[in-house]
């Protein structure tokens, strides 16, 4: 088991934004109205945002980052770390991270890398950025997280189109003697690589029944074992913030782990899922209020592309949450 | 646990409703949404998770004789 646990970091901010452009899952064609019924109460999503070909997912992430940002009222030239979670970048040279560096108006002090992660990036991203800040006793950095998925698809793939969304998040962090101690278990099945894959030249595609097979195997443990190391009980978790994969999957993996449903928020039915970005638009859209006052302990879970997946347990103090904005 | 055929059909059956009723004893012509409701109904109730192949059975009867196999391994 990779456990990673951190000190003295601690989430100040966190900013989601999303493309204006709906599309409704109501609407969607060759279907009979019974199928699209069955395929909405299953899946849970209503609606998806669909960014249009000049939106990148560094374009959504540098306006999270601006309004957060300025909300914080940071010294930008105290950011020291810039680490960008992506598996549509701008181009393939450099990375996305290396443009927001300097799009952003960060010093050259600032370190800039890019991590190619799916579902599971938040998390991993997450514990990356905080493993780095706490070694190093970096002041201040700076998680870009998210994705133009919808521009992989086939359009006319029943299995993805349904699903995907676009969104990019943007996450602060800094360096607190305060702040308590994160843990993390992240995982890896490299085995399951062809589940989720674009080759190049062709739309992404998603092999259902493995991806649904792995998720109702795997995040349950994986959830488990960071409860259990470090001794902390379900009723000590006040929020489970899960990758939102479709409504079936994540509401059985919650039935498994018997956690309450009031402890589950969803953003899925809004705003579909979308890829690495699930998790922080979750908390902007649903625990905005909850995670501004006082301190909130949570777990947060990712699982999907690779196949990886991840937990962690971190806690959030007075946490800055912008209103999510649409671009 | 129960492991009658019975309970087997019956969480099975609930599954489809309205004009899919008729379908919910043809395994080959279930979507691939209502493969996913049954995967998770069984995994709920039998604690057994099965794989795309698993649902390559001609009926149901198999598809509960696999099942049970699955609890006893």
């Amino acid at each position: 088991m990779a456990f990673i646990r951190t000190q003295n970091v601690r989430i100040a901010g966190i900013s989601a934004t999303i493309p204006k452009n709906l599309e409704s899952n109501r609407e969607l064609a060759n279907m009979s109205q019974e199928s699209i019924d069955l395929l909405v109460q299953t899946i849970g999503i209503d609606s998806r945002r669909i960014a249009s070909k000049g939106v990148s997912a560094s374009d959504m992430c540098f306006a999270s980052a601006e309004k957060l940002l300025n909300e914080l009222k940071w010294d930008r030239d105290e950011i020291e770390i810039l680490i960008f979670v992506s598996q549509t970048p701008d181009q393939p040279i450099p990375g996305s991270s290396m443009l927001m560096q300097e799009k952003l108006g960060l010093s050259k002090s600032c370190m800039a890398m890019d991590l190619n992660q799916g579902c599971a990036g938040y998390v991993y991203g997450l514990s990356t950025i905080m493993s780095l800040m706490s070694a190093s006793n970096l002041k201040k950095g700076l998680l870009l997280v998210g994705d133009t998925i919808t521009h992989l698809l086939d359009e006319n793939d029943q299995s993805t189109v349904p699903i995907f969304s676009d969104a990019g998040t943007a996450t602060a962090l800094e360096f607190n003697e305060d702040a308590a101690e994160a843990i993390f278990n992240l995982q890896t099945d490299g085995k399951g690589y062809q589940a989720i894959e674009q080759k190049r030249g062709e739309a992404m595609t998603m092999n259902g029944h493995q991806v649904f097979h792995f998720g109702l195997k795997e995040v349950v443990p994986n959830v488990k074992s960071v409860l259990e190391e470090n001794q902390t009980g379900i009723d000590q978790i006040d929020h489970f913030i899960f990758h939102q994969a479709n409504l079936l999957m994540n509401e059985s993996i919650r039935r498994k782990l018997k956690i309450p449903a009031e402890k589950v928020p969803y953003s899925l039915g809004e705003f579909g899922n979308t890829s690495c970005a699930t998790i922080p638009l979750t908390i902007v859209s649903a625990l905005k209020s909850a995670l501004s006052k006082g301190q909130k302990t949570c777990l947060l879970s990712g699982f999907g592309v690779g196949l990886s997946w991840g937990s962690g347990i971190v806690t959030f103090s007075n946490c800055v949450c912008p209103d999510l904005i649409e671009i | 646990m129960d492991r009658t055929f019975d309970f087997f059909e019956e969480i099975i059956k609930e599954i489809f409703t309205g004009s899919f009723a008729s379908v919910y004893d043809k395994i080959d012509e279930w979507t691939s949404i209502q493969r996913m409701n049954v995967v998770v109904v069984i995994d709920e109730h039998y604690d057994v998770l099965l794989e795309h192949e698993d649902l390559k059975v001609a009926s149901l009867q198999d598809l509960h004789q696999k099942v049970l196999q699955k609890v006893e391994d």
